[in-house]
């Protein structure tokens, strides 16, 4: 299992459209994705759980991927939060 | 005329005629029904239809909103698939199924107690709504609505509505619900379409019809407008759409006059969405956070609550500053959990005063607070309002300490003070403050300092022509005042609404002047006239203005020479006091 912690730092968090694009890369691996805040964790291939989160800029959030594509859902994961979601919001 | 206050949520001006917009927002569907045989046949239909909708939409719209109409036809997809399971599980209809797990996730959205996710609840409604008057067979959302020119005055709008309005060419929106940072917000300003939203229901009873102008820049909404205003406002309109996006370009921009003076321009805010929204608008940071909002409740706000808000605004701006203010409490925002009655609150226990008088209350939780936020973002500055005598920083800089030292913070040091100008008492003593030590900057309050100055209420109606912030002798206190708090080696900043007037620029400059701190929605405005002046030309008239019989001599000597500049000098007649429109 692989495990990391990131902070947001994308301005607008994990909602709708943010939110969007990492469901829609999640979804592409065949591990099993879980994405936490505050100590609870939901399916971080289902839009609305991943939504009800809350998950706002700033937050400490926790993934957790488990599954034979483990090791490239994380390095795409956290290209994604890290590097293209705040570079892309101006 | 009746005139509505309130949040300017997309800049610009519109005038036109209203259009009262019925948006239903909530679910209709049967306390109980059964699944046809057809049921998951139906679900799937509906959704299709609303695909295929949305990509009909994917043609009108701009690149930038492609991936929100993804973002909905992924959570329509996960709606109807959690409202499957429930119909295979338990026989109740679609409308019903669909309805629970909308409710279900709202209410999940609503305690995650993010305010940004609260206002985004609508985008599910939204989607929910759609696909419920497809299962019915209702072809609402292709009826052409006929709202060409139209402002539209609804009680909240969906981002869905809000396409299909803008298809059929609305100027303007004014709505009660909402938030800066809502969908609808979001579009609006993309496609330049001047928006407010007024918290009160009142707005909803005016006539289908009647003469709105939408005052995207103060937040307003003028119904029945006289005609005099109708015509300044139809002029600042047509000259803000020749030169919006000028204007907009040099927001984005680091603000240099011609002869090379860099000036901050920093903006005020009042919330975290505020701050979200101004922290992707050009500003420069923030010079005055208020944080007011957060004490209208029965409660003071728990430590909690304050280090979140402080964090967040921090957050937003990174590695430029963010001041918060003590919240200036009493006077016009007496706080609801404490029963003051005073027979001259602009004159009583308010700013420091109150924060002093109610020190363990208020004072300490909000210093406390402070810090404990400082200790992860130190682009944090601290500010106190109305301040009248130097032993008044003392005592708070005490508690301060003392406070530092309950929690163990060390470095106290290191964080930058300031002080409001909003008193004569203040701005004539400003050497006296100098001496303080930590005291690191001043802000000008205006709109307070002039108030006093003149001793004229700006509320009140009749006094209007005299309420003005360039009057000769409040430009005197300010102009003495900062040039010994630069003597002293203060910082000084102004974050009045003078900072936002184009014709205050060239003055506030000469006067020494380096940081603004104005309203977000004019930054590109003020931005563009920095840019395009050469401090040098305007020196000559610090002597002059302060020395001008009154307030229009003062803009006439400013108009006088930036005749001479490529400013668009219509931008500085339009938005100043004295002159009337061109």
């Amino acid at each position: 299992m692989k495990i990391a912690e990131i902070k947001i730092l994308n301005r607008s968090g994990l909602h709708a459209r943010p939110a969007t694009r990492f469901v829609q890369l999640t979804s592409k691996f065949k591990s099993s994705i879980q994405v936490c805040k505050n100590s609870k964790c939901v399916d971080a291939k289902n839009i609305l759980k991943v939504l009800s989160l809350g998950v706002d800029h700033g937050d400490l959030v926790v993934i957790k991927i488990e599954g034979a594509d483990e090791e490239e859902a994380y390095r795409n994961i956290l290209d994604l939060l890290l590097n293209t979601l705040p570079v892309e919001d101006r | 005329m009746i005139v509505f206050k309130g949040i300017p949520a997309s800049e610009g001006i519109a005038i036109s005629h209203i259009l009262k917009y019925q948006s239903k927002m909530t679910i209709e569907a049967p306390q109980d029904c059964k699944a046809s045989e057809r049921e998951l046949e139906r679900l799937n239909e509906a959704l299709e239809k609303y695909k295929t909708h949305m990509s009909e939409l994917l043609g009108i719209i701009d690149e930038s909103e492609k991936d929100l109409i993804q973002a909905y036809v992924l959570m329509a997809e996960t709606l109807l698939y959690e409202a499957r399971e429930i119909i295979e599980n338990s026989n109740l209809c679609g409308e019903l199924a669909l309805k629970q797990v909308l409710e279900k996730y709202l209410v999940l959205m609503e305690e995650s107690g993010s305010e940004l996710i609260a206002l985004r609840k609508s985008d599910l409604v939204d989607v929910s709504l759609a696909i419920l008057e497809y299962m019915r067979g209702e072809v609402v959302s292709r009826d052409k609505i006929t709202a060409r020119d139209k402002i539209i005055v609804a009680e909240e709008l969906t981002p869905t509505l809000f396409f299909r309005l803008k298809r059929a060419g609305i100027k303007g929106i004014i709505t009660v619900k909402g938030g800066v940072t809502s969908h609808v917000a979001i579009l609006a300003r993309t496609y330049g379409i001047p928006y407010v939203i007024v918290p009160s229901l009142e707005v909803l009873s005016v006539s289908d019809n009647a003469l709105v102008i939408v005052d995207g820049f103060e937040g307003r909404a003028v119904i029945n407008p006289p005609s005099e205003l109708v015509e300044e406002y139809s002029k600042k309109a047509s000259v803000l759409s020749e030169l919006g996006d000028v204007l907009k370009r040099y927001a984005y921009r680091v603000a240099k006059t011609l002869d090379g003076y860099n000036i901050a321009v920093l903006c005020n805010i009042g919330g975290i969405e505020d701050a979200r929204v101004a922290s992707t608008q050009g500003c420069d940071g923030v010079g005055l956070f208020r944080v007011e909002y957060l004490y209208m409740s029965t409660h003071p706000p728990n430590e909690d609550v304050l280090i979140n808000s402080f964090t967040r605004v921090a957050g937003f701006f990174e590695n430029k500053p963010v001041v918060i203010r003590a919240p200036d409490l009493g006077a016009d925002k007496p706080p609801p959990f404490l029963s003051i009655r005073e027979d001259n609150p602009l004159l009583g226990l308010r700013g420091i005063r109150l924060l002093l008088e109610y020190r363990s209350e208020i004072l300490k939780p909000f210093l406390r607070s402070f810090l404990k936020a400082y200790e992860q973002y130190n682009n944090l500055k601290l500010m106190i309002p109305m301040v009248t005598k130097p032993s008044e920083v003392y005592e708070f800089l005490e508690l301060l300490e003392s406070v530092a030292i309950d929690i163990g913070f060390t470095d106290l040091g290191k964080v930058e003070l300031g002080i409001m100008i909003e008193t004569p008492a203040s701005a004539v003593f400003i050497d006296k403050f100098a001496k303080i030590p930590l005291l690191k900057f001043v802000s000008f309050g205006t709109n307070d300092l002039t108030q006093y100055i003149l001793a004229v209420d700006r509320t009140n109606p009749k006094l209007m022509n005299m309420y003005n912030e360039l009057e000769p002798p409040v430009l005197r206190v300010i102009g003495e005042s900062v040039e010994k708090a630069l003597k002293h080696g203060l910082k000084v900043e102004i974050c009045g609404e003078l900072a936002s007037k184009p014709v205050a620029i060239p003055i506030l400059l000469v006067l020494g002047f380096r940081i603004l701190s104005i309203n977000p929605r004019y930054v590109g405005l003020i931005k563009y006239i920095i840019s395009n002046l050469e401090l040098k030309q305007f020196e000559h008239l610090r002597e002059k203005v302060l020395n001008a019989d009154n307030a229009s001599v003062v803009e006439d000597l400013v108009i006088g020479t930036l005749r001479d500049y490529n400013v668009d000098l219509r931008l500085i007649l339009l938005f100043s006091k004295t002159r009337s429109p061109i």
